[in-house]
């Protein structure tokens, strides 16, 4: 595909540019007005996109049938007996009733904010790294997802993180400290490993969410945010709500909050089917190592949790270790690989220190 | 026909009960499904009993309906789940499988025939065989966000898929329509 070709694909699979061309209220009339104005070049991709997809439309057009006023009437008639027949026998027959309309009320409830995910551009994504976490340690690591796709991130408590596109999330280094803490924005699939002594906060704007060990779907972009249940027990506060005083939103599997900023409230409801965002495990790192070099190793686990890990390079160059890792704390794993080479570990807010006497050459 | 501005009174009176209400409702969108259905299955027998299964049921659950001011997508994406399930039981084969082997095979096939006839191709009228041509479901996205005007979001949420491969089955369903056309202004 020539560049023009791609550069009209584009707009063509932007759904700005689409409800521009079909929709005479269209909000983004003005947007892309300008867009046009900008340059000759745009112009006319424009305008070849345009006629493309009205082409398109006329050519799905013709293949539009009219229905026959006879069989409309035929499927009617069916339709009402049915409903008649059924509401005789309604009061013995079991409950079986299928609630996916529910569901889809759902749905275009979490498309709404998705949609508006859309149109935010990286750059426009509000950094609010707010006060609420109270003591900001030096040590604080930032997570974004800058690609396209989702992406699969590792906190050091084993938990793991889906972030959208463009959401972004803080934490202080080894969530060491009472409470694991981590801030968020944007939108982001968690899998929290149980730990009643550490109790789990995710900050958003404008809600605090509560978890002991649970996977649940947060949602915020801008000032619509939402929190999906999969499985476990979430609380949800308001911001400004006092967190040990006030009684939080409790949120059990296939309920979902949302949190209105009109009326400063929230609403729970009960969602079926899959949430958009779910855990990422394809671009999971690989923790099977046969004979690795411990380099490898400790590169993988700098790379997944975004700590450093300090050891002397010449002292282990002859560590070799094949080991199976995977879904245990930082800690853990850290345990697992030093009793293996015969060393021992410190871990402070700078990253992880590994001492020992090294490997023998074999 | 309802007018736009009067859907959401309808839907309300047709949750209060109002069979008359019901009956508008399907007036009004008996044609888009059946086109729609037609989409997924050339089976329309199967698409006639499917629509008439969804009018009962959704006027079996109407308290439990939320309001709308366009119930266009719970009709498609109810429909859509209907047939999908009829289909996977008449096969023994899941949707999703024969959705995979169907438009893995296809499309090779299609853009070499396309390429071949890529001289002759050059009206408008012949847009709508080259959407005929294309695999199933990369037509059922064409149709829903160029005909229909349903955002990309709101078609992963009907067709069930994530949102990234919607993108890429519209990447490769204009791909390949683009191929095949020329825009009018360039004939000669």
């Amino acid at each position: 595909m020539d560049e023009r070709a791609k550069k009209i694909n584009i707009l063509l699979l932007d759904n700005r540019f689409v409800d521009w061309i079909l929709n005479p209220q269209s909000p983004y009339m003005e947007y892309w007005l300008q867009w046009i104005e900008a340059s000759i070049e745009n112009t006319g991709l424009a305008e070849e996109a345009k006629q493309f997809l009205l082409e398109l439309r006329t050519g799905e057009n013709e293949s539009e049938k009219e229905l026959d006023g006879a069989l409309t009437v035929q499927m009617w008639t069916h339709i009402e007996h049915t409903i008649e027949q059924e509401a005789v026998f309604v009061q013995n027959r079991p409950r079986r009733q299928k609630i996916y309309w529910l569901a889809a009320a759902v749905v275009v409830g979490l498309i709404l904010f998705s949609a508006v995910i859309l149109f935010l551009k990286p750059g426009d994504t509000s950094i609010a790294v707010s006060s609420a976490m109270k003591e900001k340690s030096a040590a604080e690591v930032i997570r974004y997802n800058g690609s396209e796709k989702n992406q699969l991130f590792f906190l050091p408590d084993g938990s793991k993180i889906t972030l959208a596109k463009g959401a972004r999330i803080s934490y202080s280094r080894l969530m060491s400290g009472k409470k694991r803490q981590v801030q968020l924005t944007g939108e982001a699939y968690f899998d929290v490993v149980k730990n009643p002594e550490k109790p789990f906060y995710i900050y958003t704007p404008k809600l605090v969410i509560k978890v002991l060990g649970t996977s649940f779907r947060v949602s915020t972009v801008e000032n619509k945010e939402s929190v999906a249940v999969r499985t476990g027990k979430v609380s949800v506060y308001l911001k400004d709500q006092d967190l040990e005083q006030s009684a939080p939103k409790i949120l059990l599997p296939h309920q979902i909050s949302t949190y209105l900023a009109a009326k400063k409230e929230l609403i729970t409801a009960t969602y079926t089917g899959a949430l958009k965002i779910e855990l990422e495990v394809a671009n999971a790192p690989n923790l099977d190592f046969e004979d690795a070099p411990l380099d490898t190793v400790f590169k993988t686990l700098e790379i997944m949790y975004a700590v450093p890990v300090h050891y002397n390079a010449n002292t282990f160059k002859n560590c070799y270790i094949s080991i199976s890792l995977s879904s245990e704390s930082l800690e853990e794993k850290l345990e697992v690989i030093t009793k293996t080479i015969g060393a021992s570990f410190t871990i402070n807010d700078y990253g992880i220190n590994i001492e020992g006497k090294g490997c023998m050459n074999q | 026909m309802i007018a736009r501005t009067d859907l959401p009174m309808i839907w309300s009176r047709f949750k209060n009960g109002d069979r008359k209400a019901l009956e508008s409702i399907y007036k009004t969108y008996v044609n888009i499904l059946v086109n729609y259905g037609l989409k997924i299955t050339s089976d329309a027998d199967l698409v006639k009993d499917c629509i008439q299964d969804l009018f009962v049921e959704l006027w079996k659950s109407r308290q439990r309906l939320v309001d709308t001011t366009d119930p266009k997508f719970y009709l498609f994406r109810a429909l859509r789940n209907k047939l999908s399930r009829a289909l996977a039981q008449q096969s023994f084969v899941s949707e999703a499988e024969i959705q995979l082997s169907a438009d893995s095979l296809v499309t090779g096939y299609i853009e070499l025939e396309i390429a071949a006839k890529e001289q002759d191709l050059y009206t408008y009228h012949k847009v709508h065989q080259l959407l005929n041509k294309l695999p199933r479901r990369q037509h059922e996205v064409i149709y829903l966000r160029f005909y229909h005007n349903f955002s990309y979001e709101t078609i992963s949420s009907l067709m069930n898929m994530n949102y990234q491969s919607v993108l890429n089955l519209m990447s490769r369903a204009l791909k390949t329509l683009r191929k095949g056309y020329q825009p009018i202004t360039l004939q000669k």
